[in-house]
């Protein structure tokens, strides 16, 4: 009896754990919100979205197997993928934020750079090209009728 | 002296104008000023032009759905395939009140397109049916799929197998 019991838990456990489509379909659009998220701060999603959808595909083609063996074995495979995309996911957000932190960086010393560049100009600038003027005319010779 | 002042004058605003130019780039060219999404059908050969007509039904055909994203972010489109007739209702507010047939998924980043190989049966026959394509994205916020008031049909006629 116990063994029986013992035996019944185990299929019912192992079961659940057993990719199904439902499942695997809520977990596709779970990474997808995460994709979503990382790209929102910055992140480079493209490697994320090319295993999403590959994902996608082996779920459909699960889905359409009518052997439920080759079924499994796709929404195995679909299952890691996903699993993949959201483990990757904080990586790739991560990376993004330092990315988007230093492009305001580099906007900021643009910025500096042409107030600057404008400062240099106004105080310098006319004396630079009278000078350039003068240098580009020196063989002019004055002349008056 | 005013000869100086117009000299400084014309040399800053090439030096701004080129600078606002050159920051401002980025920025714009990541900017999707109108968003919007495309859908399409593709005739067996790739084209605008052959599409089916006249049916057996349960026979195989073949056509290429396309989808492109210009949303301005990532999307998950989701095609939907229906089969209605004459009667039935669809517009851009509203889907065809019809089980779908079957369904086509995929994640585009903005300005990707994606072209897909798909193959159909229709297995009732009947004269003016409409093959529907609706096109759907999903929203992480509400976690449903929303209709993108975007579709397209085919017309045709199924007859049955002699």
């Amino acid at each position: 009896m116990l063994a029986l019991g013992l035996a019944l838990t185990a299929l019912s456990m192992r079961a659940s754990a057993e990719p199904s489509a439902p499942s695997i379909r809520q977990g596709i659009l779970e990474a997808f919100a995460s994709i979503q998220k990382v790209e929102e701060d910055g992140g480079n999603v493209s490697r994320l979205i090319i295993l999403l959808n590959r994902a996608i595909r082996l779920e459909r083609e699960g889905e359409l197997a009518a052997d439920p063996v080759r079924a499994n074995q796709l929404y195995d495979e679909a299952r890691g993928i996903v699993d993949e995309v959201m483990a990757a996911a904080p990586r790739v957000r991560e990376e993004g934020m330092t990315a988007l932190s230093n492009r305001t960086i580099w906007t900021a010393i643009d910025l500096t750079g042409l107030v600057l560049i404008s400062l240099f100009v106004y105080i310098l600038g006319p004396r630079i090209f009278w000078i350039l003027w003068l240098r580009a005319h020196r063989g002019w010779r004055v002349s008056a009728k | 002296m005013m000869i100086d002042e117009q000299v400084t004058a014309a040399l800053l605003a090439i030096i701004i104008i080129a600078g606002i130019l050159s920051i401002s780039q980025p920025y714009l060219t990541e900017r999707t000023s109108e968003p919007f999404s495309e859908l399409a059908i593709l005739g067996p050969n790739m084209k605008i032009a052959d599409y089916p007509k006249k049916l057996l039904a349960g026979e195989r055909f073949s056509l290429y759905l396309y989808v492109g994203n210009h949303e301005g972010m990532t999307t998950y489109y989701r095609v939907y395939v229906k089969v209605g007739d004459r009667s039935s209702v669809i517009n851009e507010n509203t889907t065809l009140n019809e089980a779908p047939m079957t369904q086509y998924d995929i994640v585009l980043q903005n300005n990707q397109t994606w072209i897909e190989p798909i193959t159909l049966q229709i297995e009732k026959p009947g004269t003016n049916l409409r093959l529907v394509f609706e096109l759907w994205t999903y929203k992480p916020e509400e976690k449903i799929f929303e209709y993108h008031k975007r579709w397209l049909q085919l017309w045709l006629n199924v007859t049955e197998p002699i």
